[in-house]
């Protein structure tokens, strides 16, 4: 394996490290503000789901992410100004506080280097056209299903008055669904990583075209992520937290399992989501259970606008780097 | 007879489930249609519920209606 290929394998790997500490705050944010675990707790019980991710779930997702750009159109330089572009996306929103999707931008930018190397016939448009759908699928699947397991909650619960001990039990009931998201968290997202790996070791003709993911990059990718999370982004765990709606035991059990089957799903379907739209989709659930008055539209508003630019600012960094790098990186 | 907020709300998730029906690939319209249905499930069952008048307040102006986990205030 050349220096350069290792080189932008490990751009892909810190890329993934970067989607864990980015998305830390999805898989904690609930847990921590409602005071399940401590922050240094949730982020230890996070990382962990997410590295054992990688025992449950298939590479179907990766598959999908590999077949993003036509075979043989990618080379290495365009590989690593597509990451170059998502990495620079995701660190602008993380300083920025902004809950983005670290998974539309490394689609983004995989899109843009892979046009301002072969123009816009090097994309493949079905797989472009289910990962858009699912951009407003997936939170709005997570919505639904976090105001229908909160809704379900509430009649079931509603005679019961001995409110203490309900959110003692899902204070205990949230360490299980903050598992069950990090564990889709890790295998839909770990997953996007691997499938640029797959790309690059295509490309260099390391693997055959069909060739699966191998095992070393499944475990490589889901150690990155892992640790990521273990470093965690607190900045975006204020505003999943506390800044969409305010909640309780109750509203993070809801969302968190919400937002787990919506990302099982569609990782078992092969489709990588955001699972930052999905969890935040499913905040917004549980806080409209009470009144739509009780989301906070502004910062609900202002995060919305953040994964409508994503792709776009992505694509747009990519490209560049991308049209620099192609005249002197053969 | 006019509609409360968030029955709308359910009704325009449904709507948008079922516009992205067509683009959706074939594999994953069976998710379309399942949030359509409970999109149009809430949106029948909070109109009803509206209609009926069972719901004090929904609107911004009004006091927020005490969350069924909160916390009992001690004095």
């Amino acid at each position: 394996m050349t220096i350069t290929v290792i080189a932008i394998i490990s751009v892909a790997l810190a890329f993934d490290f970067f989607n864990g500490f980015h998305d830390a705050a999805n898989s904690i944010a609930t847990v921590v503000s409602t005071r399940v675990l401590t922050p240094k707790q949730a982020v230890a019980w996070a990382a962990f789901w997410n590295f054992a991710a990688f025992a449950i779930f298939g590479t179907a997702v990766a598959a999908t992410i590999s077949k993003v750009v036509q075979p043989g159109v990618l080379n290495n330089a365009a590989i690593f100004a597509g990451l170059f572009g998502a990495i620079v996306w995701d660190i602008i929103t993380w300083f920025l506080g902004l809950p983005t999707s670290s998974s539309h931008a490394l689609v983004g930018g995989m899109a843009g280097a892979a046009v301002a190397l072969s123009g816009w016939t090097s994309l493949v448009a079905a797989e472009f056209q289910k990962i858009a759908v699912f951009i407003v699928l997936s939170p709005l699947l997570g919505f639904l299903l976090a105001f229908t397991i909160m809704t379900g909650i509430y009649w079931i619960f509603h005679r019961y008055r001995k409110v203490e001990k309900l959110n003692r039990g899902f204070r205990r009931a949230q360490l299980l669904s903050a598992a069950l998201f990090s564990l889709g968290h890790g295998a839909n997202d770990a997953q996007k990583t691997m499938g640029i790996i797959l790309a690059l070791l295509i490309a260099n003709h390391r693997l055959p075209l069909d060739a699966a993911v191998p095992l070393w990059v499944v475990l490589a990718a889901h150690s990155a992520i892992g640790l990521g999370t273990l470093f965690g982004g607190w900045r975006i765990v204020h505003t999943m937290g506390s800044k969409i709606t305010k909640i309780q035991p109750v509203g993070g059990f809801s969302a968190e399992t919400a937002a787990a089957a919506a990302i099982m799903v569609a990782t078992l379907g092969g489709v990588p989501v955001s699972t930052t739209h999905t969890i935040t989709g499913a905040i917004v659930g549980t806080g409209t259970t009470q009144r739509l008055s009780a989301v906070r539209w502004g910062v609900a508003g202002r995060v919305v606008w953040a994964w409508v630019l994503t792709i776009p600012g992505a694509f747009i960094v990519s490209y560049f780097v991308e049209s620099l790098l192609k005249g002197v990186w053969k | 007879m006019t509609l409360g907020r968030r029955p709308l709300f359910f009704l325009a998730v449904g709507v948008v489930s079922l516009l992205l029906f067509i683009p959706t690939p074939s594999d994953f319209r069976w998710v379309n249609i399942v949030m359509a249905s409970i999109a149009l499930f809430w949106f029948v069952l909070l109109g009803i519920e509206e209609s009926q008048g069972r719901r004090l307040s929904t609107d911004e102006t009004s006091p927020p209606a005490a969350a069924p986990f909160e916390r009992e205030e001690r004095s």
